[in-house]
């Protein structure tokens, strides 16, 4: 049961939606957007969220698309994750989705609210931080496309109001070689304690990670490093190259996230230019 | 725009049967189907999505009802357990022993229904990847594993 009072509304358009948050937000009130809503009911139920009102997303088109066209590859926000690991372009995509909840939640759990959810871990945003991808945003002006190096630091940087409607993948980028390594604490249906996502260029290793900070990120500076230096130096002035400290919680002490992503470095980059896809 | 802030009533299309119910927007659809329709066959376990006892199928599709809201399944078509009848899936969880307590059981029943129907050949990764969803405290999962092979075997 769900203790608080709020409104629902299914708008057909994203202009609708964007309209509707507007008009409510003008009257006091907080709207959140709904996707697959895992989220929203659980923090609600336990009244670690309080909206007002909740705008249902998944009938508007845009974010149900799911097609390859030209140079990209467009995912709709509401489509579920099954849909998405379905999906045969960005096999990338479909090995780090697949780790996300279980089967039967990734029914509904959709990629937008995994990527703009509240929780650390936002496993989906990897491989969309590792390609050249775009993010196609509705707000109260229309429609704008960001690449989603100016669009994501730390979390997808949404003005209040917008709407996250699609992410689009070039399609080179796509067909990358990649790796990936998640380590759980308690098998494999549990939030990750590490989850380092690469792939591979002629220029060199691209990284992201997520579970080991409080925000997933790409790891910039570490791909850097990893150009100049030999493996075991960027290991040891890990704490220089992270965009923050190493998260420590029930889980996990920050020490063995810390180990756990060393080795994950050795295995991602010794895999640079022999088996990968795995 | 389809517009709740208070109760209205709609139509819910249950186990093949329309059912007039009164929803409010905070509803959730396990408790719909529980308190206002009777079908107590979905459990309530963690209300979080992670034990799976709540399965229902929307469209033939298993879902967590713990974390859908009740006019979300307006237009859909739901299965609960008291939907599903002397079904192979069934009769092979009772031969195999695949419960205990029975409080799980709903749950890895419509799971695995939903399962075979849409991969009658499903080999055990996927079975592996599919039933994952669900969590059983008595059974230990081994018989849960033979039913769901056993009812794979009977369906072919
Ligand atoms: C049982 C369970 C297991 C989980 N396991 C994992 C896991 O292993 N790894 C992991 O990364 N996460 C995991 N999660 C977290 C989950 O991915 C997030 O809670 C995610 O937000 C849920 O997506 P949703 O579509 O259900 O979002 P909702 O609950 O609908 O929304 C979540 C938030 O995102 C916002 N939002 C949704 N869509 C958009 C959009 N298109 N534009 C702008 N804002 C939007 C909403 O307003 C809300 O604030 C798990 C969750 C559950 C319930
Ligand atoms: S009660 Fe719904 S998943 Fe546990
Ligand atoms: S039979 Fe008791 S929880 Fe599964």
């Amino acid at each position: 049961m769900i203790a608080q009072s709020f409104s629902y509304y299914k708008p057909a358009t994203f202009k609708e939606a964007i309209d509707i948050f507007g008009q409510l937000q003008s009257e006091g009130k907080k709207p959140l957007y709904y996707a697959g809503g895992t989220e929203i009911i659980s923090m609600t139920r336990k009244e670690l969220l309080r909206p007002d009102a909740l705008i249902d997303i998944k009938e508007i088109a845009e974010c149900r698309e799911l097609y390859e066209d030209g140079d990209y590859i467009c995912y709709g926000s509401a489509l579920p994750l099954t849909k998405v690991i379905e999906a045969p372009y960005f096999p990338l995509l479909s090995k780090v989705a697949r780790t996300v909840a279980d089967h039967t939640v990734r029914n509904r759990l959709t990629l937008g609210g995994n990527i703009c959810g509240r929780l650390p871990y936002r496993e989906a945003v990897l491989p969309f931080l590792l390609s050249d991808s775009l993010a196609v945003i509705g707000s109260k002006d229309g429609i704008r496309t960001e690449s989603i190096a100016t669009a994501y630091d730390k979390r997808f940087l949404l003005t209040e109001g917008d709407l996250l409607l699609q992410l689009k993948v070039d399609k080179q980028s796509a067909a990358l070689p990649y790796h990936s390594i998640r380590k759980e604490r308690n098998g494999s249906v549990d939030y990750p304690l590490l989850h380092a996502a690469a792939m591979y260029t002629d220029s060199g290793l691209k990284l992201a990670v997520s579970g080991l900070c409080a925000f997933p990120f790409r790891a910039e500076l570490i791909e850097e490093a990893l150009k100049g230096s030999i493996l075991n130096t960027v290991q040891n002035k890990l704490n220089e190259l992270l965009p923050s400290s190493i998260k420590q919680d029930h889980l996990a002490s920050a020490e063995y996230r810390g180990a756990l992503f060393n080795l994950a470095l050795s295995e991602l980059v010794s895999k640079k230019g022999g088996t990968v896809n795995a | 725009m389809l517009k709740l802030e208070d109760i209205k009533t709609f139509t819910l299309n249950v186990n093949g049967e329309k059912k007039s119910v009164i929803l409010g927007p905070t509803d959730v659809l396990l408790d719909v189907l529980r308190d206002k329709l009777g079908l107590t066959g979905g459990k309530p376990g963690c209300e979080n999505g992670d034990c799976g006892a709540c399965t229902v199928l929307l469209d033939g599709v298993p879902i967590k009802s713990c974390l859908m809201l009740a006019v979300e399944a307006v237009d859909h078509e739901i299965t609960t357990i008291e939907g599903l009848s002397n079904t192979v899936v069934q009769d092979a969880f009772v031969n195999e022993a695949g419960f205990q307590c029975g409080y799980c059981t709903s749950g890895f029943i419509l799971n695995t229904f939903a399962l075979l129907k849409e991969q009658p050949e499903a080999d055990d990764a996927v079975i592996t990847e599919w039933l994952e969803a669900n969590i059983c405290r008595c059974t230990g999962y081994d018989d849960i594993k033979n039913a769901v092979k056993l009812a794979q075997n009977n369906l072919r």
